[in-house]
């Protein structure tokens, strides 16, 4: 078995390598290119699928929830249980509860949870999910049952407040009490009947189709580019073996509750790999980091919708898109001037990681700066550590002060970095904090698209120039990560469907048709194959230098801390100064 | 394993070798040992610590993904949004 320790490319520490000239032929033969063509590919192929076939009567009834809620609204001063019935037969419309989307996601889905026996992440018998589901059934028999008491109640007490033409407040109130009171009921009866519907499954065959499926898409990519076709099929296999791993070790029980997601795992295992029996030889034509990379960037670009920063009015777009660049902008400045960073790229992938969203923010970041992959390791190795800290301190610090939930929502959702430990963060307080972290995390997320541009215009402006000398346009285009042009494309193109269809018929068809049914299942493989890649092309040695002085880590916390305190004073002043009618309707 | 390779630690390859190749795969098992080990033993601690045995408990009761890494990864952001969206739009004023 041929093997290597260390890579034996050319150039092998960048995330993304700068091409240095251009001509026709990158359109099919330099993967910035190839990985806009592939993720375009996909986005159509979802399109194509998702798009003729909507939901039955979905415009109609649709059109029925909205009236109802419009009627309901003008009814009483609160939500009755006609607006909460039509809401939420609202969310339930998606295209992704069809049996085809079902049949794709069959195919795309990574392994599923397990507690002490890995192979449970991949099998289990009819037998077995009978047996999971057993112990929960008398808990789901009495929620239904207090749910069913908590209905009759909120029934009881509006039909009393209708009585008195909604005039009464005393009745208003109670009315109110007891809808929210079974509008709990709902969720914990809903929770409790999904842990005995427990199915069996068994993921080895999809899994070996998806790796053929996947092999062969890269390896047709790689074989257009010059790479043989035989030498990429050979070695995905390990890389793809690498990622199920990966994706194992984050479903494991007690890995779900601390964070730490497939991305650390993925990059674990190829470093235990390429550190200890060596990279063999033979996997390294299917090592391709940076073309999983931008092709899974491509992807995320239709998921940058920016019709979603309106989600929760004027007070989120000011948390999330006003706080976020300034911590962004002036963690990097402190790197730069104050605790001088070595690196300016490992910098503003910090900065970027830390102050954005995380990991996502990291890979897009690190993408448009040309940064070194030991660099996004890093960042996301911080990042991962200090998220599993502030998703247990910050809902405990809240609770602690009594802070009100829409402002420790906003808090929440606008600092910890990882998003869904932003909404594990949420939940720790209650229904509301949830909801308002997850929108707004949800908002900041979208704010990756603009970070990536505007990153991927200053480096090849200021950073990767002679200092005094101006810059031409073509040299601008010469170092510009192509990729990112697919990225923005995918972005203003989807932002552009989900806009002109309307904001519903885009949650039911878009969001949870083509994105949530197919383009997002690829996109976190092609991220999962490219942290495994990461791993299997670095040596441990490399790490060294960037730890001296704890520099990462100063800036790291600095930022952090910087971000906890402007974002918590800038969601008071914008949820309870500036919109507080908006604070109350939520 | 042959000598074709590019390895950090030279003992660690080539065909002539083949009890300093061992090592190698000594380090692979006990890796993978120190993983399994990291994986039970830091995430017990979740058991333990009094804040992060609440956010266990909250987090297998929503059954919520909270490796996510972008809002499309999961249910919540939608969910939430939809709520916010449904109260903003349609804000109950009565008569």
């Amino acid at each position: 078995m041929a093997e290597t320790k260390t890579p034996s490319h050319a150039e092998p520490d960048y995330v993304v390598i700068d091409s240095g000239k251009t001509s026709l032929k990158d359109l099919y033969k330099k993967e910035d290119w190839m990985a806009i063509w592939m993720g375009f590919l996909l986005l159509i192929v979802g399109l194509l699928i998702f798009l003729p076939r909507p939901p039955e009567k979905m415009d109609e009834n649709l059109a029925k929830y909205n009236a109802v809620l419009k009627e309901e609204a003008a009814k009483a001063p609160f939500k009755t249980i006609e607006w909460y019935n039509a809401s939420s037969s609202k969310r339930g419309m998606r295209a992704t509860n069809q049996d085809f989307a079902k049949t794709i996601q069959s195919f795309l889905s990574a392994p599923s949870d397990w507690d002490t026996n890995p192979l449970d992440a991949l099998y289990r018998s009819e037998e077995t999910a009978k047996a999971m589901g057993a112990p929960f059934k008398e808990a789901a028999d009495k929620a239904k049952a207090a749910l069913d008491a908590a209905l009759a109640n909120a029934k009881t007490a509006q039909a009393a407040a209708a009585a008195a033409g909604f005039k009464d407040a005393g009745l208003n109130a109670a009315a109110d009490k007891g809808i929210k009171a079974w509008q709990e009921a709902r969720d914990k009866s809903s929770k409790a009947s999904a842990k005995v519907s427990v199915k069996p499954y068994n993921r080895v065959p999809y899994l070996i189709g998806l790796c053929i499926i996947l092999a062969v898409f890269f390896g047709i990519g790689k074989a257009i580019m010059g790479t043989p076709f035989g030498q990429f099929i050979i070695g995905f296999p390990v890389v793809f073996f690498l990622a199920v791993l990966a994706y194992m070790a984050e479903t494991q029980a007690l890995m779900k509750y601390w964070g730490f997601g497939f991305p650390l795992w993925a990059i674990a295992f190829g470093l235990l790999i390429s550190n200890t029996i060596g990279t063999p030889k033979w996997v390294m034509p299917a090592a391709c980091t940076e073309f999983y990379i931008k092709t899974g960037l491509v992807l995320l670009g239709a998921e940058i919708l920016f019709n979603k920063i309106l989600a929760i009015g004027k007070p989120g777009i000011f948390v999330a898109w006003v706080c976020t660049p300034i911590t962004l902008i002036l963690t990097y400045w402190f790197g730069q001037k104050i605790i001088k960073m070595p690196s300016k790229t490992l910098n503003i992938t910090i900065s970027a990681d830390m102050s954005v969203c995380g990991v996502s923010a990291a890979i897009a970041t690190a993408a448009a700066c040309r940064a070194k992959k030991e660099e996004l390791t890093l960042a996301i190795g911080l990042s991962m550590v200090f998220t599993a800290i502030c998703m247990v301190g910050q809902p405990a610090f809240a609770k602690l002060v009594g802070m009100p939930e829409i402002l420790a929502g906003a808090w929440m959702g606008s600092t910890i970095d990882s998003t869904g430990a932003v909404a594990a963060a949420g939940a720790f307080l209650g229904e509301k904090a949830l909801y308002v972290a997850a929108t707004i995390k949800m908002i900041q997320n979208i704010l990756i698209g603009v970070t990536a541009f505007c990153v991927a215009i200053y480096w090849c402006t200021k950073v990767d120039c002679t200092p005094g000398k101006s810059v031409s346009w073509w040299e601008i285009w010469y170092r510009f990560p192509k990729f990112v042009i697919g990225f923005i494309i995918a972005s203003i193109v989807f932002s552009i469907i989900d806009q002109s269809v309307g904001k519903d018929v885009s949650n039911v068809m878009i969001d949870h048709g083509v994105l949530r049914g197919f383009t997002r299942i690829a996109r976190e493989w092609f991220f999962a194959l490219a942290f495994t890649c990461i791993g299997l092309e670095t040596n441990f040695k490399e790490f060294g230098p960037y730890f001296k002085g704890g520099k990462p880590i100063t800036l790291y916390v600095f930022g952090q801390t910087f971000q906890l305190a402007f974002t918590l004073l800038i969601g008071y002043i914008m949820f309870y100064i500036v919109f507080p009618e908006i604070t109350a309707a939520i | 394993m042959t000598a074709n390779c590019t390895c950090a630690k030279k003992a660690a390859c080539g065909a002539s070798a083949p009890q300093a190749a061992f090592s190698p795969w000594i380090k692979l098992i006990v890796g993978f040992v120190l993983i399994w080990a990291l994986i039970f033993g830091v995430g017990s601690l979740a058991h333990l610590l009094p804040g992060a045995k609440h956010m266990a408990k909250v987090i297998d009761e929503r059954g919520l993904r909270a490796t996510a890494i972008y809002y499309t990864d999961f249910e919540e952001p939608a969910e939430g949004s939809e709520r916010i969206r449904d109260s903003l739009d349609y804000t109950p004023r009565g008569k």
